[in-house]
């Protein structure tokens, strides 16, 4: 019984997971045909909806090739080793109260290890395709991804520092005083920049960028295995932007509400208005608006922004992100030790 | 099984079942053309790949390696800043600031710096305030 | 007739930058109201983490209050499992047998747990 109850959550999280995937790529492609004026795609169900599900059949009934030169086994598990870690780290996201699959202590810190061995898909992918092309590309892409990645964990150290806790859900919780985009401004555009380049989007998308290496690391990749990089390219946009709104606009919490509880000073909790409340204040809705307004700036970023060069992504990131968030992880601490406001942590307690 | 267990496992079982219904349904018709790495001429070179690659590369990695260290070993400080008071703090600081040193050190070496082509149009006079950036 | 070749000393470089006339406030009143959002943010944090530190204490001076009872749960529990462990043995052994050779009641560094898991 119980084996059939969690079979049947772990597919309530990924199916959906999934189902958002193919959603978020037709909004990608309808939202970048408005910011060109055309139409986009509009032929396959209403409004084009269902155009990535007919996408994804067509691929999966594609002809694979396995090219001669290639290291046949590492071709093949390199897109899905990178699909498993980009899909492994929606377990520990917590949707709403109570409504998670796992509810680990180190949430946060299991996040980072996943997308960091994503990382290594994209490696094996790339060095055992055999083709130069591929080869450059996830030479670059992981130099992009780990030098990116640095920037990303410090600045969830910082968000560490203010919550106390590495738990998800205890991050999110701590966030009903302030949301942290307040005190942590300038390290959100940081973390979010990061998390644009974390996710190889543009105009940070060295890896495949077409005019020089062709499709980069997935140059040799067909199929149903390119299927795989697809997904995981795009499950990991919608993973960061939930990771972004949970560490700094307060995940399933409402801040517009509580700030209207705070202004109305609602003292009688027993009416029907109060339980309303309540509901909206910590609900998936809020996520999930938070969530999708964020996947619309990564791609009005990618329509906006013309494809920087590799020496500049890196000098971005190693000169300006990174020094930026030395600054910061040296002068934070002192602040919340100057106020005396260093967060305990009360689950523990 | 644990929903945690079962979410591990279903993550591959989900991959392999993709593959396996693209191996089973689709067509496949190879042949030496089609299966040779791809160019963008009339043959590939097999000579090109798995050779030499910039350094830059390698010490970004290296460097990452260090500083991401660095970050994991100041995390134990963040979640127990309560309990360590401003002793921790201040051995924290001395930490990073070592660090930072070596960063500056770093940088002045120039460890950071790709070399491109482009960069040399930008040694223009009035441009030189971007050097920190664009060179 | 002489071929087309570069002037002497080779071109000028080419100036890919536009002079884009700047727009908006100087960079200072940028980093200025940054950080006064950040100042009215640790505000807010000072206040929130002020609430969190009166619910810890809150929770720790409840748990303090409420060991006295605690301690009498475990008491009663531990005499519950004392003796049932005494009526099982002697069920079994037909006599009160004694393990130590004393008559000093020592703790059970043990329990005897359902083997059913229930709940």
């Amino acid at each position: 019984m119980s084996n059939i109850i969690s079979i049947i959550q772990g597919l309530l999280v990924i199916v959906p997971a999934l189902i958002s995937v193919a959603f978020v790529t037709i909004s990608e492609r309808k939202v970048m045909a408005s910011m060109q004026r055309r139409v986009g795609p509009n032929a396959v169900g209403y409004y084009g909806l269902l155009q990535a599900f007919a996408d994804a059949l067509k691929l999966l009934l594609k002809e694979y090739v396995a090219p001669t030169q290639a290291n046949i086994i590492l071709f093949f598990l390199g897109p899905v080793i990178t699909l498993i870690f980009a899909l492994l780290g929606y377990l520990v996201i917590p949707y709403a109260p109570g409504t998670f699959i796992s509810d680990h202590r180190l949430g946060i810190f299991f996040m980072l290890a996943v997308s960091a061995i994503a990382t290594y898909g994209i490696l094996l992918a790339g060095w055992s395709a055999n083709s130069k092309y591929a080869f450059l590309g996830s030479l670059r892409s992981t130099a992009q991804l780990i030098s990116y990645e640095l920037i990303l964990s410090s600045v969830l150290l910082l968000v560490i520092l203010l919550t106390g806790s590495l738990n998800v859900i205890t991050i999110v919780e701590s966030q009903k005083a302030v949301s942290l985009l307040l005190p942590l401004l300038p390290l959100f555009i940081v973390f979010f920049i990061g998390s644009i380049a974390e996710t190889n989007r543009a105009p940070f998308d060295l890896a495949e960028a077409e005019s020089e290496l062709v499709s980069g690391f997935m140059t040799e990749h067909s199929a149903s295995i390119f299927v795989f990089f697809f997904l995981a390219e795009y499950a990991s946009i919608i993973l960061i932007c939930i990771l972004n709104s949970i560490l700094f606009f307060g995940g399933y919490l409402s801040i517009i509400v509580f700030s209207i509880i705070s202004l109305l000073d609602l003292s009688r909790e027993d009416t029907l208005f109060h339980v309303l409340i309540s509901i909206i204040s910590s609900s998936p809705i809020n996520l999930a608006v938070k969530t999708s307004i964020l996947v619309f700036v990564f791609i009005w970023v990618r329509a906006s922004f013309p494809r920087i060069r590799f020496d500049q992504l890196m000098s971005v990131c190693w000169l300006v992100l990174l020094p930026i968030t030395i600054a910061y992880v040296i002068l934070l601490p002192c602040v919340v030790s100057g106020l005396l406001i260093n967060p305990v942590n009360i689950s523990l307690l | 099984m644990t929903t945690t267990t079962f979410f591990l496992f279903l993550m591959p079982i989900l991959a392999i079942i993709l593959l396996a219904v693209n191996l089973i349904l689709s067509p496949h018709n190879p042949y030496q053309e089609k299966d040779s790495a791809f160019e963008c001429g009339f043959h590939s070179f097999l000579g090109q790949n798995r050779t030499q690659f910039s350094i830059s590369f390698f010490i970004f990695a290296l460097l990452f390696l260090l500083f991401d260290l660095e970050i994991v070993l100041v995390y134990p400080y963040v979640v127990s800043a309560y309990t360590n008071g401003i002793y921790g703090l201040v051995i924290m600081l001395v930490f990073f600031l070592v660090l930072t040193l070596g960063f500056a050190f770093e940088i002045g070496k120039n460890a950071l710096k790709i070399e491109s082509r482009q960069v040399y149009n930008f040694n223009y006079k009035s441009w030189s305030g971007y050097s920190l950036i664009y060179n | 007739m002489p071929q087309d070749m570069p002037p002497q000393g080779g071109y000028l470089p080419v100036q890919y930058k536009r002079n884009i006339p700047a727009r908006g406030f100087r960079p200072i009143y940028y980093l200025i109201g940054m950080h006064l959002i950040m100042g009215y943010g640790y505000y807010k944090l000072f206040y929130g983490v002020r609430e969190q530190y009166e619910l810890a204490r809150e929770k720790m001076w409840g748990r303090i209050h409420i060991m006295p009872l605690l301690q009498a749960e475990e008491d009663r529990d531990q005499a519950r499992r004392y003796f049932a462990d005494k009526a099982r043995e002697k069920e079994l052994l037909g006599t009160d047998a004694k393990i130590y050779n004393s008559d000093r009641f020592v703790r059970p560094t043990f329990t005897y747990t359902p083997s059913k898991v229930t709940q």
